[in-house]
């Protein structure tokens, strides 16, 4: 089972803190946690089981405890944004970035300038504004750093106070890192989603990607499209066939929770894709259209389940004779 | 205050393509040595600018298992496949390799200096099947004096024809035909023409793709060759039935030393 690790643990590394955004003691911070908690362990806390490969005040490089890759966090002096590389092996250093087969940053083909980075600029702001807390095993860590110039409620939009940053195995074995923007700007956000994101190889043939270029999509996770305005927006570009359909209840209430719209479901995954993207997603072939949409989808067992449409991209439904939603 | 329950979650009939796990073993002069070997593999020389594959052996003898779908490792065929042990003094050796099926592969990085490889000479080979001129891989093995059988060389006939380049060292020599033994079965595989699948449970006939397309998601139920053997399909493939011929062999034969 995956460990947790946070700042109030017993034991927990401590680092300097400085108000300066542009300060090293931000990436110092995150590789004290990251070493501490991946690579040493700390109090009552075991190590996850990664090894240590390579360090200095810039960079730090990673290898997790099934070999299947390598990770390299670069800061670049006095900015605020870290660089993520994946490898598959690792041959040293040159400057502040790893060498070794496969080095990837970023989604583009090599060449272009976009590189995937993460915003990092109030980890170790104040002891008082900031946190952070860390799940790993020996495949696969999620960080996320917390913080702000004041004690930030997150209930408005906020892009520099967060470094949610997952490296390491999916559940089927492919190496990624998620979180961040893939992005030349020396003000990369603090995305979590296809935005900022690097694979080692490309899940459909498991070749590298290399020097190759890939299109990644996460089904679920928040686009800018869709970001703040709460309606379908997703195209084509993003159907992926799913492996499973998680599908929940869809209740209303005032003040509190009355009952289920019965035979109302929603699937996270597709939600905010347009219907017909959805559909397809969900096995539909071909587009969705004003003639077809009583053609149920083909989700398997003995209930018929329609994509139900409505004004202005409302986030997509699934409307079902299933008992479990009745 | 209530808790929420674990929704509903639909399996979707999604069959994902068959894989294939590559697992190699990396020796150095045909013996296990500590350290760290690599194995780059490439589609070719012409494209070495994209590496395509990585294995690396971190205790010396194995690399990790890795996946790859089957049908982009049968699309390209041979890989070219180049290992690198650095440790001094720094060795490497590169070569082709085709992967069609799971395998734990031993890749020798020798230094390909020294030994008996024997005076150049040729044979002219020819093979009819069903008295046609066939293409079928032939090879040469030989029997020295010290009596250790080594291969003296192999090529493909084109029409039934081939001039053999082989390596001899004063014994007799032996040719062998090899058909094809095709691809195994495997759900919902890409198929492409002129690949040859081999049913799991083989009855002396093989099944070559004339029309590419994905392979059914059941083992289909297999014909032998009758009348015109006009193509059927099997998922959205098509196919014929072509029978598997045992290896041949001939020999003493003469070659001709150059």
């Amino acid at each position: 089972m995956a460990t947790v690790y946070h700042r109030d643990d017993s034991g927990a590394p401590t680092f300097a803190f400085s108000t300066s955004g542009t300060n090293i003691a931000h990436f110092a911070a995150l590789k004290t946690i990251l070493k501490a908690c991946l690579v040493s362990g700390y109090g009552s806390k075991p190590a996850a089981g990664w090894a240590l490969i390579a360090e200095g005040d810039r960079y730090l490089v990673l290898r997790n405890g099934t070999s299947s890759g390598y990770v390299c966090f670069t800061w670049v002096a006095a900015t605020s944004y870290f660089i993520i590389h994946l490898a598959a092996t690792f041959t040293g250093m040159s400057g502040d970035v790893m060498t070794g087969a496969g080095l990837k940053s970023g989604t583009e083909a090599a060449g272009s300038a976009n590189q995937h980075r993460m915003w990092n600029s109030v980890l170790a702001h104040s002891s008082s504004n900031s946190t952070w807390y860390l799940i790993a095993d020996e495949k696969t860590f999620y960080f996320q750093g917390s913080g702000g110039f004041s004690l930030f409620e997150y209930a408005s939009s906020d892009f520099g106070a967060m470094n949610p940053l997952y490296v390491g195995e999916d559940s089927a074995g492919n190496f990624l890192a998620m979180g961040g923007q893939n992005t030349n700007s020396t003000q990369p956000r603090a995305y979590f989603g296809p935005e900022g994101v690097t694979v080692l190889r490309n899940p459909a043939t498991g070749l590298l990607v290399d020097t190759g270029s890939i299109v990644v999509v996460a089904p679920g996770l928040r686009l800018t499209a869709n970001a703040n305005i709460g309606v379908a927006t997703l195209g084509a570009a993003h159907i992926v066939p799913l492996l499973e359909a998680p599908l929940c209840p869809v209740r209303w209430g005032a003040s509190v929770l009355a009952g289920r719209l019965r035979g109302q479901a929603l699937c996270p995954l597709v939600s905010m894709y347009y219907p017909s993207p959805a559909a397809q997603s969900l096995g539909h072939v071909g587009p969705l259209n004003s003639r077809n949409l009583n053609t149920p989808l083909p989700l398997g067992g003995a209930y018929t389940y329609f994509m139900g449409v409505a004004f202005d991209g409302s986030p997509t439904r699934i409307v079902t004779n299933n008992p479990e939603f009745w | 205050m209530a808790t929420a329950s674990v929704a509903l979650v639909l399996a979707l009939p999604v069959v994902v393509p068959p894989r294939a796990t590559l697992k190699f073993r990396v020796l150095r002069e045909g013996v296990v040595t500590p350290g760290v070997k690599t194995l780059f593999l490439y589609r070719g020389w012409g494209s070495v600018a994209t590496l395509a594959m990585v294995f690396q052996t971190l205790d010396g003898e194995w690399t990790r298992a890795e996946q790859f779908d089957l049908a982009t490792l049968l699309a390209q065929g041979e890989w070219l496949v180049a290992g690198e042990d650095l440790a001094a003094p720094r060795r490497t050796r590169a070569t082709y390799l085709a992967f069609t099926e799971s395998a734990e592969l031993t890749f020798d990085i020798t230094s390909g200096e020294g030994g008996v490889v024997g005076e150049p000479a040729t044979l002219a080979a020819q093979v009819r099947v069903d008295q046609q001129p066939a293409g079928r891989e032939v090879v040469v093995i030989e029997r020295p004096l010290d009596g250790q059988w080594r291969v003296a060389g192999y090529g493909l006939t084109v029409e039934g024809e081939a001039e053999l380049e082989l390596r001899v060292a004063g014994g007799l020599c032996y040719a062998v035909a090899v058909d094809d033994w095709g691809v195994l079965y495997s759900p919902t595989l890409a198929v492409t023409v002129g690949q040859t699948i081999r049913p799991t449970l083989f009855t002396g006939w093989l099944y070559r793709v004339t029309e590419a397309g994905t392979l059914p998601a059941t083992e289909p139920e297999w014909w032998p060759a009758d009348g015109d053997n006009a193509a059927r399909l099997i998922g959205t493939a098509r196919a014929i039935a072509v029978r598997y011929y045992a290896p041949i062999g001939h020999g003493p034969v003469p070659v001709e030393v150059i």
